[in-house]
Parts: structure tokens; sequence; C-alpha cells
């Protein structure tokens, strides 16, 4: 064969691996396979060691006078301040619902803003499932999709890529409306609420919690608040633009919620096909 | 050489997804969004240095660990970076390598790869954000960063280079 033909070849064969690979590996997986769970556990365990100590460096400088001293005192001051502030925070939130929550840090995140996925220090053995919602202070932050035995890996509510959507309710009063988060628009910043019906009247600032209806998620976790309202394209129903209320740029501290009732429904709902199987058989 | 080649490429492939976060406007609040590609900087330089199957090696390596530690799924970066390095290589062996040509090609690598990688995003169903928006707002801030920090990193290869380059000369003539 010419030489051309093989390069050719050889691209063609890259650009199938390539797809195959994708879509064998896409998506929410559970768990990891056994190399990739070590080099996630790995570069997680390195980054967790410079976590602390850079940003004392960047706070203070690197002259060691008094002035220095005084200002790396002065960071640390500020970053145990902001550290208590945020724990504290997580505590009001335990009181106010009573979850039983995994605190946990985030150890790194991904670089680009394409994709949104993050990795904390808590794996399956802290008792970490797939699945799991991860809250902060402020509100609903996204679900754990893949486990490791000492990492999980989270999807934030900000990807599209996000599976299905999450049943959530508008606060309207004494009524609650009905809609389904499924996307998020980067220009606005807001999370986009679809199949609401036309006859709801939504008002700006009104709060939206994730429903009780949702197979994943507890009820009545914030997620933010109502910014504009919109007829979609077939004019049959509203999409309802909602600022989120935590913030999915600075995070330090996240939690993981453990609901007992949703657990056992996902239990469920996975032993179900095998059941099936062993019947017809 | 190729070792002190690869530690290096680590260490700034660690910096990308931790530390360097907390720097960036966009954990500011800033609207422009600036995505660091410190390994893609790494691997342009490198090209110029090391011969072409040790370049694919290299870069393949990288952009797999990045598919699996980043990523959403293991193929895009493991395709992409290699490429990237091929245009590289190719680039930096038609021409004499100034400081300019060095940069032009370090400016061509950061865009296509931003470009490449969008459009596998796009093509995948990972992200849904508009050509133009992720083009404005996320490649240019990117590409302009990239290259302001990707000159230190090719000063620190060629210092490496350099160095590794006549040690083992000495070693070869002197003390073998």
């Amino acid at each position: 064969m010419r030489r051309s033909t093989i390069r050719f070849l050889v691209v063609v064969t890259l650009v199938v691996a390539l797809f195959l690979t994708v879509s064998v590996t896409r998506g929410a997986r559970g768990t990891l396979s056994a190399p990739e769970s070590w080099l996630i556990t790995g570069v997680g365990w390195i980054q967790s060691l410079f976590h602390l100590p850079v940003q004392s460096i960047f706070a203070a400088g690197n002259k060691p006078d008094e002035e220095t001293a005084m200002m790396e005192l002065q960071a640390k001051v500020n970053q145990l301040q902001k550290e208590n502030n945020e724990l504290k925070q997580l505590l009001n939130y335990k009181k106010e619902h009573p979850m039983d929550t995994i605190a946990a840090r985030v150890v790194y995140r991904s670089p680009d803003r394409w994709n949104n996925r993050i990795v904390i220090n808590r794996g399956s053995i802290d008792g970490v499932k797939p699945k799991m919602p991860v809250v902060t202070a402020r509100g609903l932050l996204g679900r754990v999709v893949n486990v490791t035995k000492y990492m999980s890996e989270i999807q934030l509510l900000t990807n599209s890529d996000g599976g299905p959507g999450i049943a959530a309710v508008i606060q309207n009063g004494s009524e609650e409306i009905l809609g389904i988060i499924e996307g998020y628009d980067m220009e606005k910043k807001c999370l986009l609420l679809n199949k609401v019906p036309v006859t709801a009247q939504p008002k700006k600032g009104q709060f939206v919690v994730t429903s009780q209806l949702s197979d994943i998620y507890p009820g009545g976790i914030l997620i933010g608040t109502v910014d504009q309202v919109k007829l979609n394209e077939g004019q049959v129903e509203q999409v309802v633009y909602v600022k989120p209320s935590a913030s999915f740029e600075r995070f330090d501290f996240v939690m993981v919620v453990k609901d007992p009732e949703k657990l056992q429904l996902n239990q469920l709902s996975e032993q179900k096909p095998s059941g099936k199987g062993g019947e017809k058989r | 050489m190729k070792k002190y080649f690869v530690a290096f490429l680590s260490l700034l492939f660690l910096l990308e997804g931790s530390q360097l976060q907390w720097l960036l406007p966009q954990s500011w609040g800033s609207p422009f969004v600036i995505v660091p590609q410190l390994v893609v900087s790494g691997i342009v330089a490198i090209s110029f240095y090391l011969p072409r199957r040790y370049v694919l090696l290299i870069s393949f390596v990288f952009g797999l660990l990045h598919d699996i530690v980043y990523g959403p799924a293991i193929g895009i970066q493991s395709f992409t970076l290699p490429l990237v390095a091929y245009g590289a290589y190719l680039l930096s062996g038609t021409f004499s390598l100034y400081q300019w040509i060095a940069g032009m090609t370090l400016l061509l690598g950061q865009l296509s790869c931003f470009l490449v990688t969008y459009g596998w995003y796009r093509l995948f169903g990972f992200t849904d954000v508009s050509f133009s928006y992720a083009f404005w707002i996320h490649m240019v801030p990117s590409v302009m960063f990239n290259l302001l920090v990707g000159y230190p990193i090719y000063r620190l290869i060629r210092w490496i280079y350099q160095k590794k380059r006549t040690r083992s000369v000495i070693f070869d003539t002197i003390l073998r």
C-alpha cells in the first residue's frame, strides 16, 4: 500500500476510535473503572496537598520581614474567618433543613467552562452514592455522577448534558407551579424552567425549589428565584428563567445530601429490571 | 531531557485545575471567562525540540489524562492534543525558529485547540453555548491569557532543552 493510503486509514481509524470511546464513556456511569478511579484519586490527592500553602503564598508575598509576617497572619485570619463563616452557614442550613449530609471539600474543577465538573474529597467509603444531590449554604449546586472510593465527581446544574431534568416548583403564594429545569443559558446566567403551563403567572423574585415528586432530589431545596417569563416557540408553554441562588464560581465546601427515601427509591428502580429478567426465564 | 519535560508538563497540568482557578476573572464575577490551557502551551513548545514520535506520544498521554481527570468523556482531548501538537511540529519544522514564529505557532495552536475542542463538545452535545458567544467571551480572552503565560513556559522549556542537551553531549563525548 502507498504511504498516503496508510496515513489516511490511520486517521480514519483514530476518528472512529474517538467516536467509540466518547459514546462508551460519556454521561453518568455511577462507578468508574479501576485505572480511572486511581488517576482521579491520585490527582485529587496531590491537588488537595497544595491547596493550603499556595493560598497563603499569594496572600503574603515572600519577604520574611515583620510587615509580611503581619500580612501573612492577617491572610491566615481572613482565611480562617472565611472558613469559619462558611462552615457556620452550613450548620445553620443543617438546622433549618434536618437532612443527613456529608460535608466535603472541593479538590479541583475542570478548567474549561463548557463542561462543568468538580471533584470532592469524599467517596463511596464515606457513604456517597451516585445521583445524590449536592448543596452549598446558598442552594442546590448539582448532583453526584461518578463515585470512586475516596473522591466523587459532581455535575453542576449549569451543565446542559445533565441527563433528565429536575422537577421543580415555583412557590406562588399558596399554590405551587410545577416545571422542569432543563439547561442553562450561559449568556443570561439563568437556569431554564420548562413546561410551565400558560395559565400560571409566576412573578419576578418568587422562589423556585426542588419538587417532592423528583426521584432524585428531596423536596424543598432552594434552587433560585424567578427572573423572567417567556412563552416558548409553540406558544403552548412558558419558559421561566431562574436566577440560581448558589454561586457556580466560588465554592470551597459543599454538602452531599443523604435522603433515605430517595435512596430506597433508587435502589428499587435499580433492582426492578433484573427482577423482571428473572421472571421471564 | 524527556523526563524533565514530562515533569514540567505534569506540574502545569495540576496548576490548571486547582490553584489557577482562584485567580481567574470568572471567579471574581467577570463576564469574561479565561480557560487556562497551560499544557497545550507546553506541548506546542515541546514540539519544537523533540522528534515526532515523542511529541505525539507525550501529547496523547496528557490528552488522555485530561480526559479522565477533567473531561466529560474519554477521547476528546486525547485526539485534539496530538493533532495540535503535530500541526505545531510541522509548522515549526517549516520555518527557522525565531521567537515571533514560536509566538505565532503558539497562538495558532491555542486557537485551533479551543476551536476543535468546542467543535467536539457541540457535536457530542456536551455544551449548547452559541459559537459567537463562545468565541468572543471564552476563546479570545483565553487565547490572549494563554499567549502571555505561554511565553515563560516556552522560555522554561527552551532552558530545560539547552541545559539538558549540552549536558548529554558532554556525557556522550567525555564520560563515555
